[in-house]
C-alpha cells in the first residue's frame, strides 16, 4: 500500500472539468433513478463535494470514474434520510451496465447508436416507446391507443426494450 | 434488473424520445462553490469570484453555506440538501449576500471617509506622518485590478458571461497529493514493471520432512493428551467397535453401515482391526467413491455456503461438487485443487458449453468490485475472516487494516464474468485486462477505496512478506489471479486453514471457533499441533486422505461420546474443544434463509421468551443413527430459542456486543451482524425476513437485532 503517485502537472481547472463531465454525471444520476431536478441538483453537490477535497484531475477516465463514485454516494446517503431502500445488486447491475454504455464518453456513443436502432424497430413498437417515453402516458392509454390489452402493451414495450439494448451493444463493441 | 425495468436505457430513451437532456450546470455551480466558505487548507485553490462584484468571495457567508460545505466536506455519508430546501436556501443566500454586500460597501464607505477626513487633518500635522501608500496597504477595499485578472486563455468559453469571466488561472493550484497521504509511502518499486515467472509469490520455507504417520499420529494425541491436562479435563472411556464403527463410516463416507458391512469387523478378533477398517474405507476403491462424495458436500458447504441454489451468476452446487468429488478421487493434492478454484475460467453449469466446475467457487462470489471474492478467497484458503477491513480495520486484529484488504482485492480485479448471450448459455468466469478503477493502459491498475473518514485511497497488489510486485493489470504482464494462488498455497496460513477444516469435517469442531477465523484475535486451541499437521500435509504432498487417515487414527476419534466432565469441553455451548469425547456435533445446519424465516415464524408465533440454556439453544445435533443414507444432508430441527431472555452476556461474542453496543444506526448494524456471519451483506429477501423477525415494522432494536444473530449464529458450523 502507498500513496497515489504523484502527478507530473499541479492544479486543474474547474470551468474546464464540470464543461467535461457533467453530462455524464448527471445522466449517471438519472440512470439510478433520479429525476431531472433531482440530478440537476446532485450534479451539482457531486462538483461541489469534488471542489472541497483535494483533488487532482489524472486523466478523463480517472476523474469521471471518481465523479460517478461521489455522485453514487451523494445519491444513497440521500436516499437512506429518505427512508428508501436500494438493492445493492441492482446498483452494480447498473454500474456493470454503464461501464459498457458510456463510460468512456458520457453515454454520446450510446444515445448516437439508440438513435439509429429505433428506427429498425417496428411501427407500433416506436409508438408504444413515443407514447411511454415522450407523452409519458400510462401503460392503459399506451394499450387504448395501440388497440391491445394492457399486458401486450408491456410485453410489446419490453420486447422491444430488449431489441434496443442488444442493438446498442452490438453497435458498442 | 428485470427487462421490464431498464435504468440506463429508460434514461436514454428519456433523453431521445422525451428531450430530457442534461442541462449546462457550469454557471451555477460555479456559482454555488464561490458562496461556500473555505474548507480547503490555505494553499488550496480560492473559489470563484461571484458575478457583478468583481471581488472575492464575501466573507462570513451564512449558516447555510457553512452547511453546505459541511455537506461537501462531511466524510461519510456525504450530506446532501434536497432539491426544493437547496434551492430556497439557494435563494435565500443570494438575498444575503446582496444584502451583506450593501452593507460592507456602506462600511467600506464610511471607513473610507473617515480615513479621508484623518488624512487630512495629519497632512495639516506636518511632518512624520507615514505615506498614504502605508496608509492604504491596510484598506478592506483591493484595487480592481487585484480583483478582477484578466482573462486567462486557458478557460475554455461557455457562452455564459459569468463563465467567460471567472479567471482561474491565478487561482492557487492544488495540491499535488491527490490522495490524503496519512500513510507512508513505500518507495517506487526499482523500474521494472514485470518480475518474470513471480517466483517472489512462492514461499520457500521448508516444511520439515514427512513423518511416518505413525509419529504423525503420536504427534496429535500427545498435543491433545496436553490440552486435557492443562485444562483437568478426564478424557471419556473408549468407543466400542459398533460406536467406533459407526461413526467411522459416518464420519468418512457421511453414511451409516449396513449390517453386511459391521458384522465382520464385530466378529474380528484382529488386534489391529480399526486400522484395517480405516484403510479399507479410506483405499477400496467403491469406498473411495463414497468417500469422494461426501466430502466433495462437505467443501462444497464450505466454498458456496449452505444454501441448496445459488442464484448468483448461476453458480451450479452440482458442477463445484462434481468437481471436487474427481479431485479427491483422483488425490489431487489438495494446494493445486485450491489453485483451481483461484484461477479457474469457464462456465459453472454442467453441461455447458466451456464447462470447468471449479469455476462455480468465484462465479457465486463474483460482483463488480470482487469484495465478496476478496472475503470469500481469505476465508476459505486463508482461514482468516477479512469482511470487516473492506470498511475500516479490523477492530481486534491489528495486521489486518483495511489497506490489506483492498490490496488482496486487486488480485481478484482481472474477474470478469461474461454474460449469456442465448438463452441456453451459460455466464462465463473469465480473466479479462484490468486498467484499474482510474482507467488508463492498465499498467498501473490501481483500486481506489474510501476510508471511515471519507479519504478516498489507493490500493495496488502487495501481499505480507513479499516484496516488488508488478503494479499491471495487463492479464499478459501479470496474471494476478494465478499470483495470488501462487502465494495462497505456499503459505502456512493456507495449510492451517485446510487442516482446521478437515478436523472441523471429522470432529464437528476445529481447533478455532468459527474454523475460517484464525489470528491473534482468536487463538487455535492447539497452535502448535496446528502448525505440525499443516507442515505434514504439505510435506506429504496435500493429501487430503492422508490427514484425515491421521485424524481418524487419533485417540481423540477412539473415544466414546459421554463423558464425567462434559461440560468442562463443551463446545456446543461456545467454548474450545479439546476433544476428550466425541462430540455430538453437526456437519451441517440451516441455511441463512431457514434459520432466519424459523426465527420469523417463532417471533410471530410468540415464541420469544424460551430463553438459553435449553437444548434447542445448542448447536445442532446429529439425528438418530441409521436415519441417514448416502449424500443426505444433515438437518437439525428447526427449533429457535429467543436469546433476549435471561441471556448471559458472556455467550454473546464481544464483537457482537460491541456492534449492538455501538452508535451505527440499526441498518448499519444488521448489516455488520451479517457481514461477521456470512461475509456478505443481506439479501432483499432476508431484509423482509429480518423486518418479520422485528414484528414487522422497520424498528430494529437491540432485541430484534440480537434475534437476527442468534438466527445467523446457528448457520456456522463448517
Amino acid at each position: 500500500m502507498e500513496s497515489a503517485p504523484v502527478p507530473d502537472t499541479t492544479g486543474f481547472d474547474p470551468v474546464q472539468l464540470v464543461t467535461e463531465h457533467q453530462a455524464g454525471v448527471w445522466r449517471y444520476l438519472r440512470a439510478l433513478g433520479c429525476d431531472p431536478a433531482l440530478a440537476e441538483d446532485l450534479t451539482q453537490e457531486t462538483f461541489l463535494a469534488v471542489f472541497q477535497r483535494p483533488f487532482h484531475d489524472y486523466n478523463r477516465s480517472a476523474t469521471a470514474s471518481y465523479l460517478r463514485r461521489t455522485a453514487h454516494n451523494l445519491f444513497i446517503s440521500m436516499q437512506r434520510r429518505a427512508g428508501k431502500v436500494t438493492a445493492v445488486e441492482d446498483v452494480e447491475t447498473l454500474d456493470r451496465s454503464w461501464h459498457q454504455w458510456a463510460a468512456e464518453d458520457n453515454g454520446e456513443a450510446a444515445l448516437a447508436a439508440l438513435r439509429e436502432c429505433l428506427g429498425g424497430l417496428s411501427q407500433r413498437a416506436r409508438r408504444a416507446l413515443q407514447l411511454r417515453f415522450r407523452d409519458r402516458e400510462t401503460r392503459a392509454r399506451i394499450a387504448a391507443d395501440l388497440q391491445i390489452t394492457e399486458h401486450g402493451a408491456k410485453n410489446l414495450m419490453q420486447r422491444a426494450k430488449q431489441r434496443l439494448r442488444s442493438c446498442i451493444e452490438s453497435k458498442l463493441r | 434488473m428485470s427487462d421490464e425495468r431498464d435504468p440506463i436505457l429508460d434514461a436514454c430513451l428519456e433523453e431521445v424520445l422525451g428531450g430530457t437532456t442534461p442541462p449546462d450546470l457550469t454557471p451555477r455551480i460555479m456559482q454555488a462553490w464561490s458562496m461556500l466558505p473555505p474548507a480547503l487548507p490555505p494553499d488550496g485553490p480560492a473559489a470563484p469570484p461571484v458575478q457583478g462584484n468583481g471581488s472575492s468571495r464575501p466573507p462570513g457567508a451564512g449558516p447555510e453555506q457553512h452547511e453546505l460545505a459541511a455537506a461537501s466536506a462531511s466524510p461519510h455519508p456525504v450530506q446532501v440538501a434536497t432539491t426544493a430546501r437547496s434551492a430556497a436556501k439557494r435563494r435565500a443566500s443570494s438575498r444575503r449576500t446582496r444584502r451583506w454586500w450593501t452593507t460592507a460597501a456602506a462600511i467600506a464607505g464610511l471607513a473610507l471617509a473617515a480615513i479621508g477626513i484623518r488624512f487630512a487633518w495629519q497632512a495639516d500635522a506636518g511632518p512624520g506622518i507615514a505615506p498614504p501608500n502605508q496608509l492604504t496597504q491596510g484598506s478592506t477595499t483591493p484595487s480592481v485590478d487585484q480583483q478582477q485578472p484578466a482573462p486567462s486563455p486557458s478557460v475554455p468559453p461557455s457562452g455564459n458571461d459569468l463563465v467567460e469571466r471567472l479567471d482561474v488561472s491565478d487561482r492557487p493550484t492544488r495540491s499535488p497529493e491527490v490522495i490524503t497521504p496519512d500513510f507512508a509511502p513505500r518507495p517506487p518499486f526499482g523500474g521494472e514493471p514485470v518480475p518474470g515467472p513471480l517466483e517472489s509469490l512462492v514461499d520457500t520455507q521448508p516444511v520439515g520432512p514427512p513423518l511416518e504417520g505413525k509419529a504423525v499420529v503420536a504427534a496429535i494425541d500427545a498435543a491433545i493428551r496436553k490440552g486435557w491436562q492443562d485444562h483437568e479435563i478426564t478424557p471419556a472411556p473408549a468407543a466400542g467397535d459398533e460406536e467406533f464403527a459407526v461413526r467411522l463410516y459416518e464420519r468418512l463416507l457421511g453414511r451409516q453401515p449396513t449390517a453386511k458391512e459391521l458384522e465382520p469387523f464385530l466378529v474380528s478378533r484382529n488386534k489391529d482391526k480399526r486400522a484395517s477398517l480405516v484403510d479399507e474405507l479410506l483405499t477400496r476403491e467403491e469406498n473411495v467413491i463414497e468417500f469422494a462424495r461426501h466430502w466433495a458436500g462437505l467443501w462444497a458447504d464450505g466454498l458456496l455456503g449452505r444454501e441448496k441454489t445459488v442464484a448468483a451468476n448461476q453458480a451450479s452446487r452440482e458442477g463445484l461438487e462434481q468437481y471436487l468429488r474427481r479431485a479427491i478421487q483422483q488425490a489431487r493434492p489438495w494446494d493445486q485443487v485450491s489453485a483451481d478454484l483461484i484461477t479457474a475460467t469457464g462456465a459453472g453449469r454442467i453441461g455447458a458449453e466451456q464447462y470447468n466446475g471449479a469455476a462455480n467457487f468465484l462465479l457465486a462470489h463474483y460482483d463488480l468490485q470482487a469484495t465478496r471474492a476478496t472475503s470469500q478467497v481469505a476465508r476459505a484458503f486463508l482461514g482468516q475472516r477479512v469482511q470487516c477491513a473492506q470498511c475500516h480495520d479490523h477492530p481486534d486484529d491489528p495486521a489486518l487494516a483495511q489497506e490489506r484488504f483492498w490490496e488482496l482485492n486487486t488480485f481478484l480485479r482481472q474477474l470478469d464474468v461474461r454474460r449469456s448471450e442465448g438463452p441456453g448459455d451459460a455466464p462465463l468466469l473469465t480473466s479479462r485486462d484490468f486498467l484499474g478503477d482510474g482507467g488508463g493502459d492498465g499498467a498501473n491498475a490501481e483500486v481506489f477505496y474510501e476510508t471511515p473518514s471519507g479519504a478516498i485511497k489507493v490500493a495496488y497488489p502487495n501481499l505480507p512478506g513479499v516484496d516488488g510486485l508488478p503494479r499491471s493489470g495487463v492479464l499478459d504482464e501479470f496474471d494476478r489471479r494465478a499470483g495470488l494462488a501462487r502465494y495462497i498455497t505456499s503459505r502456512r496460513d493456507f495449510r492451517r486453514a485446510i487442516v482446521n477444516r478437515a478436523w472441523a469435517g471429522v470432529f464437528g469442531y476445529g481447533f478455532s471457533s468459527p474454523i475460517d477465523d484464525l489470528g491473534p484475535h482468536n487463538p487455535p486451541s492447539h497452535p502448535e499441533l496446528l502448525n505440525t499437521l499443516a507442515d505434514q500435509f504439505a510435506a506429504h504432498d496435500y493429501d487430503l486422505r492422508t490427514l484425515v487417515r491421521w485424524i481418524v487414527s487419533s485417540e481423540s476419534f477412539q473415544l466414546g461420546s459421554g463423558a464425567a466432565n462434559a461440560l468442562a469441553d463443551a463446545p456446543e455451548r461456545g467454548g474450545a474443544a479439546w476433544f476428550s469425547r466425541n462430540y455430538p456435533a453437526a456437519t451441517a445446519g440451516p441455511s441463512a434463509r431457514e434459520s432466519l424465516l424459523a426465527m420469523a415464524q417463532a417471533v410471530s408465533e410468540g415464541k420469544t421468551e424460551l430463553g438459553i440454556g435449553t437444548t434447542a439453544n445448542v448447536k445442532p445435533a446429529f439425528p438418530a443413527p441409521g436415519r441417514l443414507s448416502p449424500g443426505d444432508k444433515v438437518k437439525p430441527p428447526l427449533t429457535i430459542a429467543s436469546p433476549t431472555a435471561g441471556q448471559p452476556g458472556n455467550l454473546i461474542p464481544a464483537q457482537v456486543q460491541r456492534i449492538l453496543a455501538g452508535t451505527m444506526d440499526a441498518e448499519q448494524k444488521l448489516d455488520h451482524l451479517f457481514l461477521i456471519s456470512l461475509q456478505r451483506s443481506p439479501t432483499r429477501r432476508e431484509r423482509a425476513l429480518v423486518r418479520q423477525i422485528a414484528g414487522n415494522t422497520d424498528i430494529l432494536d437491540r432485541d430484534a437485532l440480537l434475534r437476527v444473530w442468534w438466527a445467523l449464529d446457528r448457520i456456522d458450523v463448517w
